[in-house]
């Protein structure tokens, strides 16, 4: 039975919302755009996954209030790696509960590079962000992004102007605490043609959270001959509803490189896509998934090949303990016209106990005859017993075995986070899931 | 401490139900090199991996004690702790892991906690006895065996046997796949750790590799058992003459085991 459901939210709320953090009128009108068509959208049906089942609407969004330093969460209680608590100067934003309570670094960013809070971005930088703003992700695409569209709080700006390298990595964390009202943050990045930068963030509840939403998008613009590295490690509450899409669009000769990790225990819905809209654009995607307890996830990475000499690899790995339930899938996808486009893409998931279930679907559509290269991998399996044999014939205790084929396992994908700080952090919290 | 010892009395194995190894007697005291000859499928690597405990074996009979101890009680990381090595002849291929943090977690885990050796000192030693052995640098990065020629796992094979420095050492076909002067870099290692502290046994075709690593016993393995035992004279024999005097002196007709195993 399919149950409709709606939140009892009033227009006014956004609207009093938007007026009251001093929002442009051109963004009240696109929340409110985004609200008609949230009342107006079916709820999405996703073969795998059921959203009938999750309690994702008892949260209320009612008109939020900045938070007051007794709820605010204390810079010392961040995890270490994800959150450089011990440099200022290093280009850091904390955000809790859809405000920004902490912004540094900034000022060490070279001439005419944007990073802050999208909030202030849109009083500050509003033309900027007007022209990206749901340039890469349309609100209407389903009844989630527009209700992230009409609702986000929070996000991150970033802009880097043309030819300019950006070669600190630019930082954020989200906290989600119990007194939080719903999760949107929206992160727009946007590289003019010939410059560089990474961006690193990471996404986590504390406490107990009570069926919370968390609905967020990243949107990424990478002009021509431009280099965008994103990672974005979440790691949320199970009762957590989790409906996450991040996309880029890469212009000509331009690259971007994704790698993300998604470490929550609960309920998790996830499109990763890369448009290689022009000649020569490439995009990598890099992915970590570990499920627990009764954790599922819904993930859908995509290389959407436009223009000519498109180039694209995705790797994945997935780690399933417990009850968990995962659905991985990859698509590449060869647009008529993509001359000469070639595509790699490698899913495996690790199965560690007799009771979760996994799927790894491969996914290629080719629309054009001359492409390039183009390949697919896609594995679900246990541990393999002869590695185990040769591991513990060497004295290696079983346990000890486990642990270095599992962390062999997902070293691919590892090793490519940025930031040692961020992966000693990814790190210590898989090992934590792992126990 | 006191000197290796291996003792393995009526030994028996099968795979899926039917018998490799037939009551086989062996033992094998420290600073004595055996080598186990015989043609293809007569249990020859079914007996050193029996007694490594692959799980794919099945022990029905008889008594193993290593140093005195009940070896068929332990789980394969206790016979390795407890310093017996096999170095295999189809060594895994493990993805993601590299070779030099595998060797090092094996080392300490034969050390055991509190006794773990440095990580400088460790790469250090590995790095003088990959050059010994003439292994290029790169390999202790390397995913362990992944992409490795067949002589390079053998060597790496080597290699571990001189890190972990076992009591008891079992070569499974380590000459199979290698050329003389890989044949002669191998037997150089093996010859380096000869000494009262280890014993070893050598699983063979061929007498090739016992020119150079000479071996003080030699068996030849046919039907599940040992049926024959001499010195190094009887590895010559065979090298000469073949085996098919030996299966006339025994009216052995077919000396393979059946249908399974080699």
């Amino acid at each position: 039975m399919a149950v409709e459901m709606t939140l009892k939210l009033e227009r006014d709320v956004i609207s009093q919302t938007a007026i009251q953090a001093g929002e442009p009128a051109w963004m009240l009108e696109h929340r409110l755009a985004a609200w008609e068509a949230y009342e107006r959208l079916p709820l999405p049906i996703w073969e795998k996954s059921d959203i009938s089942k999750r309690k994702w609407t008892e949260f209320s969004p009612k008109m939020v209030k900045p938070l007051d330093s007794e709820t605010m969460t204390r810079l010392n209680d961040l995890p270490t790696g994800l959150a450089p608590i011990n440099d200022e100067q290093q280009p850091f934003i904390f955000l809790q509960d859809g405000f920004a309570v902490r912004s540094q670094g900034a000022e060490t960013l070279p001439e005419g590079v944007i990073f802050t809070d999208l909030a202030t971005a849109v009083r500050e930088h509003g033309s900027l962000v007007q022209k990206h703003f749901g340039s890469v992700v349309a609100f209407d695409e389903h009844k989630f992004l527009a209700l992230h569209t009409a609702l986000w709080r929070g996000g991150v700006f970033v802009y880097v102007p043309r030819n300019v390298a950006v070669d600190v990595p630019l930082q954020a964390l989200y906290a989600a605490t119990e007194v939080g009202e719903g999760v949107f943050p929206h992160v727009l990045i946007v590289a003019e043609a010939g410059s560089s930068v990474t961006y690193v963030d990471g996404y986590f509840s504390t406490g107990e959270l009570k069926n919370q939403l968390h609905s967020s998008v990243f949107e990424v613009v990478v002009g021509a001959n431009a280099t965008v590295k994103v990672n974005s490690i979440q790691n949320f509450h199970r009762s957590v509803t989790n409906v996450v899409t991040r996309r880029a669009k890469v212009m000509r000769d331009g690259r971007v490189e994704w790698v993300f990790g998604e470490l929550s225990d609960g309920f998790t819905v996830g499109d990763y896509k890369s448009v290689l809209e022009e000649q020569g654009a490439r995009g990598e995607s890099k992915t970590i998934v570990v499920g627990t307890g009764r954790q599922h996830f819904d993930m859908t990475s995509s290389m959407i090949h436009v223009g000519r000499n498109t180039d694209s690899d995705m790797v994945t790995r997935g780690v399933m303990l417990g009850r968990s339930v995962g659905i991985y899938r990859a698509g590449t996808q060869i647009e008529d016209g993509a001359i000469a486009a070639s595509g790699e893409q490698e899913e495996k998931l690790l199965m560690l106990s007799p009771h979760c279930r996994a799927d790894a679907i491969p996914m290629l559509i080719i629309n054009e005859n001359e492409v390039n290269r183009f390949g697919h991998a896609a594995s679900v399996g246990q541990i393999n017993p002869d590695h185990m044999y040769y591991l513990q014939s060497r004295g290696i205790s079983e346990m000890e075995a486990k642990r270095l084929i599992v962390w062999g396992f997902l070293d691919p994908v590892l090793d490519q986070i940025p930031l040692e700080g961020v992966r000693d952090a990814v790190k210590s919290l898989i090992e934590r899931k792992m126990i | 401490m006191s000197q290796p010892h291996l003792l393995v009395q009526d030994f028996r194995v099968s795979i899926d139900g039917s018998e490799i190894v037939k009551g086989l007697n062996l033992e094998i005291k420290g600073g004595e090199v055996h080598a186990i000859m015989g043609p293809n499928g007569t249990g020859k690597s079914t007996l050193a991996s029996a007694l490594m405990g692959h799980p794919r074996y099945e022990v029905t009979g008889g008594v193993v004690t290593l140093d005195g101890k009940d070896l068929l009680e332990m789980a394969t990381d206790e016979r390795a702790r407890a310093g017996l090595f096999l170095g295999m002849q189809y060594p895994a291929e493990v993805p993601g892991v590299s070779n030099a943090n595998f060797i090092r977690t094996a080392a300490n885990a034969r050390l055991g906690e509190g006794n773990e050796i440095p990580v400088l000192r460790f790469h250090r030693e590995l790095q003088a006895k990959m050059k010994a052995l003439n292994i290029d640098p790169s390999f202790a990065e390397r995913y362990l065996n992944e992409g490795f020629s067949g002589g390079e796992k053998k060597r790496n094979e080597i290699l571990q046997m001189t890190v972990l420095k076992p009591r008891i050492a079992i070569l499974d076909e380590i000459d199979s796949g290698l050329d003389i002067d890989a044949l002669k870099v191998v037997a150089q290692g093996v010859n380096e750790l000869r000494s009262s502290e280890m014993g070893v046994l050598i699983i063979t075709h061929y007498e090739r590799l016992l020119k150079y690593i000479e071996p003080d016993f030699v068996h030849v393995m046919m039907q599940g058992r040992i049926v024959r035992s001499g010195g190094h004279e009887l590895a010559q024999e065979l090298e000469k003459r073949g085996y098919d005097w030996v299966k006339e002196e025994l009216g052995i007709a077919d000396e393979t085991v059946g249908a399974v195993g080699k």
